[in-house]
C-alpha cells in the first residue's frame, strides 16, 4: 500500500485526472472493513467483560453469603456451649438439692432434656447449613445472570397482540379505540375466559405498564409481553433456579433452569448448571429455552445451548454439610476436659455429703459404701458431661481454604447478532467464557509449637470460649451456676449474662476472590 | 490300696480344715475397738452388691495417727497384709492432676469443701478388714471397722457395683406421696407416687414414679393432655434423634457406665426417654418420661415442669 502511494505521488503528473478514484474507493472499503471488524471485536470485548463481571459477582456473592451463614452457625455453637454448660450446672445443683437416689434420677433427667435440646439445635443447624449453601448458590446464579448483559429483545406490540388474542394484527382497525374480540390463550392455563372485548389502546397500556386490575389481561401481559429471559429470572422454582421438589422439573430433562443440578438438599457433588438460550425466528418472534407452565409431562426437550444465543452459569462448591457435626465438651481442648473433671469432683463431694445425710448411712462404717457410690456417680456424671454435645464443628480446611468455589460463565451470541456483519468467532461449543474462583478464608489461624493448626483457636464455628482469659471462664461458670440455682429454685426468669463471655468475632470468616481466568 | 485311700481322705480333710481355719468364715477375727475408744452400739451387717459387710462403730479421743498405728500393729500381729491407706473424700490429689497453673489450682483447692476420711485396708486370704477414721469433730473421732470376704476371682469392694436390692437403695425409694400438691392443670400419672414438688409462684416442678411403662405413660399424656386444654408442641425421643444423627454418616455414641450391677442399662434409659412439650394460652408444660433406672419392669419416672408465661401487664412492661 505504501509503495502504491509512493508510485502515485512520483508519477501523478503523468496520470489523467480521476485516476485516484479507484484507489480512494479501495481505501474506503478497507477502512470500512476495519471499522466493521472494530465494531464486531468491540462487541466481543464487551461480551467478554460482561462475562467476566458476571463470574466475579457470582463467585463473591456465594462466598460472602456463606460467611454470613458461618457466622450464624458459630453463634448457634456458642449457644449450644452455654446451654451445655448450664445443663452440667443444673445437674450439680440437682445433686445438691435432692436426696439420694432422687438426685441421681434428677440429674439423669436433666441430661436427657439437655441431650434432646442439643440434638434439636444440631438438626436445626444442619438444615440451616444446607439452606445456607443452597441459598448462596442461588444468589450466585442470580448475580451471574443479572450481570451478564443478556440482551434478548422484548416481543413487539404486534407480536404481543397477535399471540395474546390470537388475531391477525393487520386485520385490526387502525383506530386504537375500536373494540375487538380477543380470544386469550396461555398454555396449561384453564381459568381464562373464551373471549373478551378489548381495544388496542388498552392492550398497549398493558404492554408498556403492565396490568394489576384485570386477572385475564394481567396473565396475558405476564406471559406474552415479556421476553423469555425475564420470565426465566423471575421463576426460582422452574427458571434460573430449579426446585427439585417441583414435579415439573423432577425427572424430566427439559430446560427449566438447572439442567444438571444436583438436588439442593443433596450435599455432595455440588456442581450445578443453569442456562437460558434463545433464537430469533424467521417471523421475527423469539423462542427461548424457558418454558413457562410446561405441564406435568413436559414437551420441550431443548437445552439452552441448542439455541442460537445462550448464557450459562456453572457453579462448583464444596460439599459443605457432610462434615458438620456436633462437638463434645472433651473435644474443645484442656478447658473442656478441665470443666468435665471439675464437674466430676463437685459431683463426688456433693453426692458424698448428701449420702452421709441419708438415714441409710447413719452407721459410720457405711461411709465406705457412700464413697464407692459417690465415685461411681461422679464417674458417670463426668462421662455424661464429657459426651454432651456442646457445639458444632466442621472440617475447617476441607470446607473453606482448601475447597474453592468455582464459577464458570459461558455466553454465546449468534454471528448475526454480534455487530455489523455476520462475524463468526467460534463454534457454540467454544463460547466466550470466564472463570472466577473464590473461597472463604479464616483470617485468624493459630498454630501450635509444631506448626499444626489448632482449629478451635482461630476463626471457627466452634464455640469460642477456649483460649480466653481465666477470669472470663470463671465469670461464665459463676453465671451459669447462678442461673442453675435460680432456675431449679423455681425462678427461671432470672437470667445470667452468659454470652458476654463468648467472642463472636472469631466466627467472622472472610470472602476472597482468588483468581480469575 | 484301702490304706492309701484312707490316707488321701485324711490329707484332704486336713487340708480343707486348714484352709477353712486359715482363710474361711470360721476365722473371723475379733477386732478390738480403737485406743481411748468406746462403742457407739451401732453396727451389724448390710449387703453391698452381693457382698455381706459386717461392721461396728466406735468413738475415740485418740489422734488419727495413734488409731492408725494401733490397727497397723494389730493386723500385723494377726498376719494381715496392709493393702491400702488413703484419704478418701480429700479431692486435693484429684485437683493436682488437673492441667492448671499453680495459682488456679490452689484457689480451686481452697474453694472445695474438705471431707477428710482416712481409710486403711488389710487383707489375709479371702478376709478383708477396713478401718475408717473420721476427721476430728468436737474432740473425738468416729472409727468404723468393717469385715467382709473377697474370694479369689471376685472384684474388690471398690470395683463392686451396688445392687438395686441393697437396702440403702431400696429403702430410699419413696413409697408414699411426698408432701405438697399435684398440679391442677396437668394430670398425675395413674399408679403414681409423688416424689417431690417444687412450687414457686408461676412455676412448678413435680416428679412421680409410676408403675406404667414408658410407652403407657407416653400414651396416657398424649391422650389426656388435650382434655386439659394443652396442645402438643414437641414429641421427641433422645433415641430417635440419635438414630437420625447417626444415619447421616456421623457417629455419636453414648457410653455411659452402669451404676447398679443388676439395674437397667443407662444408655438405654437415656435413649428410651421421651420429652413431650405442651403449650396453651397461658403456660408451657414439659413432660419427661424416663424408664426406671433400677428395673424398667417397675415402670418409669414422670417429671412435669410447668411454667406460666410472664404477663407483660403483670411485670409492668406494658407501658
Amino acid at each position: 500500500m505504501y509503495q502504491l502511494f509512493i508510485k502515485v505521488e512520483r508519477h501523478k503528473c503523468c496520470y489523467q485526472q480521476g485516476q485516484i478514484f479507484p484507489v480512494l474507493i479501495m481505501i474506503i472499503c478497507i477502512l470500512l472493513i476495519f471499522f466493521m471488524i472494530t465494531i464486531n471485536l468491540g462487541q466481543v470485548a464487551i461480551m467478554r467483560t460482561d462475562v467476566s463481571n458476571a463470574a466475579d459477582a457470582a463467585a463473591l456473592a456465594i462466598a460472602s453469603s456463606v460467611t454470613s451463614g458461618l457466622l450464624g452457625l458459630g453463634m448457634t455453637s456458642d449457644t449450644m456451649m452455654g446451654y451445655g454448660l448450664l445443663v452440667a450446672c443444673y445437674m450439680i445443683v440437682a445433686m445438691v438439692q435432692n436426696d439420694w437416689p432422687k438426685n441421681l434420677i434428677y440429674a439423669l433427667e436433666l441430661y436427657v432434656i439437655g441431650m434432646i435440646s442439643q440434638m434439636f439445635s444440631f438438626f436445626t443447624s444442619l438444615d440451616s447449613s444446607v439452606k445456607m449453601w443452597t441459598g448462596a448458590k442461588k444468589k450466585g446464579v442470580s448475580y451471574a445472570f443479572n450481570n451478564l448483559g443478556v440482551d434478548e429483545p422484548k416481543p413487539s406490540f404486534r407480536q404481543y397482540v397477535s399471540s395474546a388474542c390470537r388475531v391477525t394484527f393487520d386485520n385490526l382497525s387502525v383506530d386504537p379505540t375500536v373494540p375487538f374480540t380477543c380470544s386469550p390463550s396461555i398454555p396449561h392455563a384453564s381459568s381464562l375466559p373464551a373471549t373478551f372485548s378489548t381495544t388496542l389502546s388498552d392492550l398497549y397500556k398493558d404492554y408498556t405498564q403492565g396490568n394489576v386490575d384485570d386477572t385475564t389481561r394481567m396473565a396475558l401481559c405476564n406471559y406474552y409481553s415479556r421476553n423469555g429471559f425475564n420470565k426465566f429470572m423471575e421463576d426460582d422454582k422452574g427458571g434460573y433456579w430449579r426446585n427439585s421438589e417441583d414435579p415439573k422439573c423432577g425427572s424430566h430433562n427439559y430446560a427449566c433452569g438447572m439442567a444438571d443440578e444436583k438436588q439442593p438438599s443433596q450435599t455432595t457433588g455440588s456442581r450445578l448448571i443453569s442456562g437460558y438460550g434463545w433464537t430469533q425466528n424467521a417471523d421475527k418472534t423469539f423462542s427461548g429455552s424457558y418454558v413457562e407452565n410446561p405441564g406435568t409431562t413436559g414437551s420441550n426437550n431443548d437445552y439452552h445451548n441448542n439455541f442460537k444465543n445462550y448464557a450459562e452459569v456453572q457453579i462448583e462448591a464444596p460439599p459443605f454439610t457432610t462434615s458438620l457435626t456436633t462437638l463434645g465438651l472433651a473435644e474443645i481442648g484442656w478447658l473442656g476436659k478441665t470443666i468435665a473433671i471439675i464437674f466430676g469432683i463437685l459431683v463426688f463431694i456433693f453426692v458424698l455429703v448428701k449420702m452421709l445425710e441419708n438415714p441409710a448411712f447413719e452407721v459410720w462404717y457405711m461411709v465406705i459404701v457412700a464413697v464407692i457410690l459417690a465415685l461411681v456417680i461422679a464417674a458417670i456424671s463426668t462421662i455424661l458431661v464429657w459426651e454432651l454435645p456442646v457445639g458444632l464443628k466442621m472440617k475447617e480446611k476441607a470446607e473453606t481454604d482448601a475447597n474453592p468455589i468455582t464459577v464458570k460463565v459461558n455466553r454465546y451470541k449468534a454471528p448475526e447478532d454480534l455487530g455489523l456483519w455476520r462475524f463468526w468467532y467460534g463454534p457454540k461449543s467454544s463460547p466466550v467464557s470466564a472463570v472466577s474462583v473464590s473461597h472463604i478464608i479464616r483470617p485468624k489461624i493459630v498454630t501450635d509449637s509444631n506448626g499444626k493448626e489448632i482449629d478451635a483457636a482461630g476463626t471457627t464455628i466452634q464455640p469460642t470460649l477456649s483460649y480466653h482469659p481465666a477470669e472470663k471462664i470463671a465469670h461464665l461458670i459463676v453465671a451459669l451456676f447462678t442461673k442453675a440455682i435460680y432456675t431449679l429454685g423455681g425462678d427461671p426468669g432470672r437470667n445470667a449474662d452468659v454470652f458476654e463471655d463468648f467472642d463472636a468475632t472469631r466466627h467472622l470468616y472472610e470472602a476472597e476472590l482468588m483468581e480469575v481466568m | 490300696m484301702r490304706q492309701i485311700a484312707r490316707l488321701l481322705a485324711l490329707v484332704i480333710c486336713l487340708l480343707t480344715a486348714g484352709f477353712y481355719i486359715a482363710y474361711g468364715e470360721g476365722d473371723k477375727i475379733d477386732i478390738p475397738g480403737p485406743p481411748q475408744g468406746s462403742s457407739l452400739d451401732k453396727g451389724g451387717s448390710t449387703k453391698f452388691g452381693g457382698k455381706e459387710l459386717r461392721g461396728k462403730d466406735y468413738s475415740s479421743s485418740a489422734s488419727g495417727e495413734e488409731i492408725a498405728g494401733f490397727y497397723d500393729y494389730f493386723f500385723e500381729q494377726n498376719e494381715f497384709e496392709k493393702v491400702g491407706d488413703q484419704n478418701i473424700g480429700n479431692v486435693s490429689s484429684a485437683v493436682n492432676e488437673l492441667d492448671l497453673d499453680a495459682q488456679t489450682r490452689d484457689e480451686l483447692k481452697k474453694s472445695l469443701p474438705k471431707i477428710d476420711i482416712r481409710r486403711m485396708q488389710y487383707k489375709k486370704g479371702e478376709q478383708v478388714a477396713e478401718v475408717v477414721i473420721s476427721d476430728e469433730t468436737t474432740g473425738s473421732r468416729k472409727v468404723g471397722i468393717v469385715q467382709y470376704l473377697q474370694p479369689p476371682g471376685t472384684p474388690a469392694l471398690d470395683k463392686t457395683l451396688p445392687s438395686v436390692h441393697d437396702s440403702f437403695v431400696a429403702d430410699s425409694i419413696p413409697k408414699e406421696d411426698a408432701p405438697g400438691e399435684d398440679l391442677q392443670t396437668v394430670p398425675r400419672p395413674p399408679k403414681g407416687v409423688r416424689w417431690s414438688v417444687t412450687n414457686s409462684g408461676k412455676n412448678a416442678d413435680v416428679m412421680y414414679s409410676t408403675a406404667l411403662s414408658p410407652q403407657e405413660a407416653h400414651d396416657f399424656y398424649q391422650a389426656t393432655m388435650p382434655e386439659y386444654g394443652w396442645q402438643l408442641d414437641k414429641d421427641a425421643s433422645a433415641g430417635e434423634l440419635l438414630k437420625a444423627y447417626n444415619q447421616k454418616g456421623r457417629k455419636l455414641e453414648m457410653n455411659i457406665p452402669q451404676i447398679f450391677s443388676d439395674g437397667e442399662d443407662l444408655n438405654k434409659v437415656v435413649t428410651d426417654s421421651v420429652l413431650l412439650k405442651y403449650t396453651n394460652e397461658a403456660a408451657d408444660a414439659q413432660v419427661l418420661i424416663t424408664p426406671n433406672i433400677m428395673d424398667k419392669a417397675q415402670g418409669c419416672y414422670v417429671r412435669i415442669q410447668y411454667n406460666e408465661r410472664h404477663n407483660r401487664a403483670d411485670s409492668g412492661e406494658a407501658q
